[in-house]
């Protein structure tokens, strides 16, 4: 019988696009994923591929806010829609990126699972503890935010 | 479905869950009737598009990528060469064979020493619990002190283990249903101890304050029970009221 490993090679990018997100440092990045995914080892509970995958969502996340725990921003409160759609494809990615780095947790972690992961939403919530009522909350602030970005940038 | 719902389920929509999920396609077919909401949602989703344009972009190099294969192939190669573990449910169910053997099922309660609120749910919750198979329980192998990463990804926030119960090891652990309250049961070879971790207050059960034990006697095991921030865990071990009254003041005792 085949041992099966729940986390495939292509999860991998996901869990180090997520861990890079949280932190700043590759290296870092990149060793709490090995950490994590190695961890699996000794988490036979997580042997399914979908709790595997939250499990490894759910422990960088925990790591990186432990070692990162300044990481603190603030939400613009205007619920004015600055930018048209036209506006919003031309804004320069690093704009984005940092935008979105600065978002107070949990909007921040929500924001890069649901966008980057095929995680399903069910699943966003259980790896951060929000129901799908507050999940839809925090997505609600996020694009209300990156809307703003305009009245952000002048 | 009216535009208000739509509204409501679009907001954690992305491009292909339709497929899977009706909720989202009956929403995505709301939206010719109503052009405010159709128009909310082109630029939701073209503000999507540039945040996950945006994010895709922190990509691993090819370096990282392939140090992060090479870890995963090695795991994948270690765990092929130990195959015969407590993960194996084969070996699973002779490490709680012989917690099953002992008659778990006919235990019989012979009042309590120190009746407290809910202790008859906290009898038929316990009588329940014995209606053991090995089969059902999920092979963990973990101190007890680390068991919240299995309660958190279970769905029972905030379950706890008391620190004076950290070391020991379970081999086992499933989620049971009493009356609707889930209830996380572990297994821990030492001592043939079962454990059960529940929240007391829908079943109505109340120990009073943290690290208050109270007691319960049974044949062949007897029972003890402790509550924090709403959370019981009750132990049952082989033995009458001195034997698990002696267990806690042991583990007690080691606590610094």
């Amino acid at each position: 019988m085949a041992v099966e490993w729940p986390i495939e090679p292509e999860d991998l990018d996901e869990l180090f696009r997520f861990a890079l997100f949280l932190g700043e440092d590759r290296s870092e990045a990149a060793q709490v994923v090995r950490e994590v995914v190695r961890g699996l080892e000794t988490k036979p509970e997580a042997s399914e591929p979908e709790r595997a995958r939250r499990f490894c969502f759910w422990e960088i996340r925990k790591r990186m806010l432990k070692s990162h725990p300044h990481r603190t921003g603030s939400l613009l409160k205007s619920n004015d829609t600055a930018l048209t759609e036209a506006e919003v494809v031309s804004l320069p990615m690093a704009l984005l990126q940092s935008t979105l780095r600065t978002f107070p947790e949990p909007v921040r972690s929500a924001a890069v699972l649901f966008f980057t992961t095929d995680l399903p939403v069910e699943d966003i919530g259980r790896v951060l503890d929000l129901s799908q009522k507050e999940l839809a909350v925090e997505m609600g602030i996020v694009r209300q935010n990156l809307l703003s970005l305009g009245v952000a940038i002048g | 479905m009216n535009s208000r719902l739509a509204r409501q389920h679009l907001i954690l929509f992305r491009p292909g869950d339709e497929t899977e999920r009706p909720r989202f396609a009956e929403a995505l077919a709301a939206l010719p009737a109503d052009a405010t909401l159709s128009s909310e949602f082109q630029l939701d989703q073209a503000v999507d598009l540039a945040a996950r344009s945006a994010l895709m972009e922190l990509n691993p190099t090819e370096e990282e990528r392939h140090q992060l294969q090479s870890e995963l192939a090695e795991i994948q190669s270690r765990k092929r060469q130990h195959r015969l573990s407590l993960s194996d449910p084969g070996v699973l169910a002779v490490a709680l064979g012989f917690l099953l053997l002992i008659g778990f099922g006919v235990w019989q309660f012979l009042g309590s020493s120190s009746q407290f609120p809910g202790y008859a749910e906290v009898v038929g919750l316990s009588a329940q619990a014995a209606q053991l198979d090995a089969g059902q329980f999920e092979p963990v192998e973990a101190k007890l002190g680390d068991m919240d990463d299995w309660f958190t990804m279970n769905g029972l926030d905030r379950f706890w283990v008391p620190p004076e119960f950290a070391n020991f090891q379970t081999v086992g652990a499933r989620i049971m249903r009493f009356e609707n309250v889930p209830v996380a049961q572990l297994a821990v070879p030492d001592r043939q101890m079962l454990l059960l971790v529940f929240r007391g207050q829908p079943l109505g059960v109340s120990i009073g304050h943290p690290g208050t034990w109270k007691f319960i006697e049974g044949k062949p095991y007897s029972s003890a029970i402790t509550e924090k921030e709403g959370i019981c865990f009750l132990v049952s071990i082989r033995g009458n009221l001195d034997d698990i009254q002696q267990l806690i003041d042991e583990v007690r005792a080691e606590q610094p």
